[in-house]
C-alpha cells in the first residue's frame, strides 16, 4: 500500500526538515534556507502530484500516434512558483543585508531584544 | 531554552504525523484522478477533467498552435497566473533597488 | 603579477570571458523556440541572466559594475513587462478576451506560428533576464557597501 506514496512522503519529510530548520535554528540566513527547502517540497509535491505512468514532458515534437504526457498544468504552476521564489528570496536577503546594517547581528534573539 | 526547544521539536511531529496522515487520501503516485470516461466505439478511455483537454487541443490551430503544452497554458490558458507572477517579480525588482540604489548615488557625488 | 583582490585566478576569467557570449546565445535559443520545444521565457531568461552572474563571479563588483550598467537592465525590464501587457490587451481588441492568442498561427510546430506565444516568451524572456540579473548586481552592491562600512568602523575604531 505504502509503495504508491513514497514519492510524496519524501516531499513531506522534506517539507518537515524545512520547517524544524525554521523553528529551531536562530541565524537569519540559515532560516532563509529552511524557507527555500520548505519551497523547494512544495515544487516536488506538486510535480508528483501530476505524474502519470510512463508519461514523457508534454511537448508534441516529432511524435506521431498514441503517447503518454504526464499533466501539464502542474508543470505549468511550479514553473511560476519557481519565479515568485526566486523574488521573494531575492527581497528577503536584502531584507536581511539592512538588517545586518541596523543591529550588527544575524542572531534573532539578539535582534529581538535590541528592538526600540 | 531546552524547554522551547522541545515544544518546537514535538510541534513539528505532529505536523508531520498530520501530513503523513494526509497524504493517503490522495491518489496514488502515477494514477491521477480520472473524472471523465469517454466512449470510443465498444470500449471506455477515462481522462481528466482539463489537463488532457489541454494535450489534445493545445497543439490545434484553432486554440493556441503550440506544441510545447506547458507554455500554451502560461500564456494562453492562464495567462493571468503568468501576469500576476511577472509583477511579482517587477515588485521585488522595485523594492531591492530602492534599498540600495541611494549608497551608489550618495558615492558618486564624493 | 598585479592581480587584484576581488577578481578570481586568469584561468577563470578567461573561460568566463569565451563562454559569455556562447551562453548568452544558448539563453536566446531557449527563450525564441520556447513554444515548439522544451523551455521559454523564465528559462531562457535565467539562462541568459547567468551569463551577467558569472562574470560577477569571475570579475567581482568592481570589475563588472563599469561595463554593466544596471539602470539600462531595469529600462529593459520594465520594456518586457510594458511588452507583455499589450499583448494581451491585443487579444482584448481582437476577441474581447485578455490573452486570446491571435495573429498568424500558422502551422503547429514550426518556428513562426501559434500567434502571440512566441512574441509573449521574448517579452517574459527579456523581463526576466534583467530583472534576475538587476537583482544579482544590486545584491552585490550592498554586500560591496557593506563591507565598505564594516572597514570604515573598524579604522574609526582603532583610532
Amino acid at each position: 500500500m505504502i509503495e504508491g506514496y513514497i514519492p510524496y512522503i519524501f516531499a513531506i519529510s522534506l517539507f518537515v526538515l524545512g520547517l524544524g530548520t525554521i523553528v529551531m535554528k536562530n541565524n537569519l540566513i540559515k532560516i532563509l534556507i529552511g524557507l527555500d527547502i520548505m519551497e523547494s517540497a512544495v515544487h516536488l509535491f506538486l510535480i508528483s502530484l501530476g505524474y502519470r505512468t510512463g508519461g514523457t514532458a508534454p511537448i508534441w515534437t516529432g511524435i506521431t500516434g498514441e503517447k503518454i504526457f504526464v499533466l501539464p498544468i502542474p508543470q505549468a504552476l511550479t514553473l511560476t512558483a519557481i519565479v515568485i521564489g526566486l523574488a521573494t528570496l531575492a527581497m528577503a536577503l536584502s531584507i536581511t543585508v539592512q538588517v545586518y546594517r541596523h543591529y550588527g547581528t544575524l542572531d534573532i534573539r539578539e535582534i529581538r531584544r535590541l528592538r526600540g | 531554552m531546552i524547554k522551547r526547544r522541545a515544544i518546537g521539536l514535538s510541534a513539528i511531529l505532529l505536523i508531520f504525523g498530520l501530513l503523513f496522515a494526509g497524504v493517503f487520501l490522495l491518489h496514488p503516485y502515477g494514477e491521477p484522478d480520472y473524472t471523465l470516461a469517454i466512449k470510443q466505439g465498444d470500449s471506455f478511455y477515462q481522462r481528466t477533467a482539463t489537463d488532457d483537454y489541454f494535450i489534445e487541443r493545445g497543439k490545434m490551430a484553432e486554440e493556441s498552435g503550440s506544441t510545447n503544452i506547458v507554455a500554451a497554458i502560461l500564456f494562453d490558458y492562464r495567462g493571468y497566473d503568468t501576469l500576476g507572477e511577472a509583477t511579482v517579480l517587477f515588485t521585488a525588482v522595485a523594492g531591492a533597488t530602492a534599498m540600495f540604489r541611494r549608497e551608489r548615488k550618495g558615492d558618486e557625488d564624493e | 603579477m598585479s592581480e587584484k583582490p576581488y577578481e578570481l585566478s586568469v584561468i577563470v576569467r578567461t573561460v568566463a570571458r569565451l563562454l559569455f557570449g556562447l551562453i548568452l546565445i544558448f539563453g536566446f535559443y531557449v527563450i525564441v523556440h520556447g513554444h515548439i520545444t522544451p523551455g521559454g521565457g523564465f528559462q531562457g531568461g535565467v539562462v541568459t541572466a547567468l551569463a551577467v552572474i558569472m562574470l560577477l563571479a569571475a570579475y567581482g563588483y568592481e570589475g563588472v559594475v563599469t561595463e554593466v550598467r544596471e539602470k539600462i537592465l531595469e529600462r529593459f525590464e520594465s520594456l518586457g513587462a510594458i511588452m507583455f501587457w499589450t499583448l494581451g490587451l491585443v487579444g482584448v481588441i481582437a476577441t474581447a478576451t485578455y490573452f486570446a492568442d491571435v495573429l498568424y498561427k500558422g502551422t503547429p510546430g514550426e518556428l513562426i506560428s501559434a500567434g502571440t506565444i512566441p512574441l509573449m516568451n521574448i517579452a517574459v524572456g527579456m523581463k526576466v533576464a534583467s530583472g534576475v540579473a538587476v537583482l544579482v548586481i544590486i545584491m552585490s552592491i550592498g554586500m560591496y557597501y557593506s563591507r565598505k562600512y564594516q572597514k570604515a568602523e573598524k579604522e574609526g575604531a582603532e583610532e
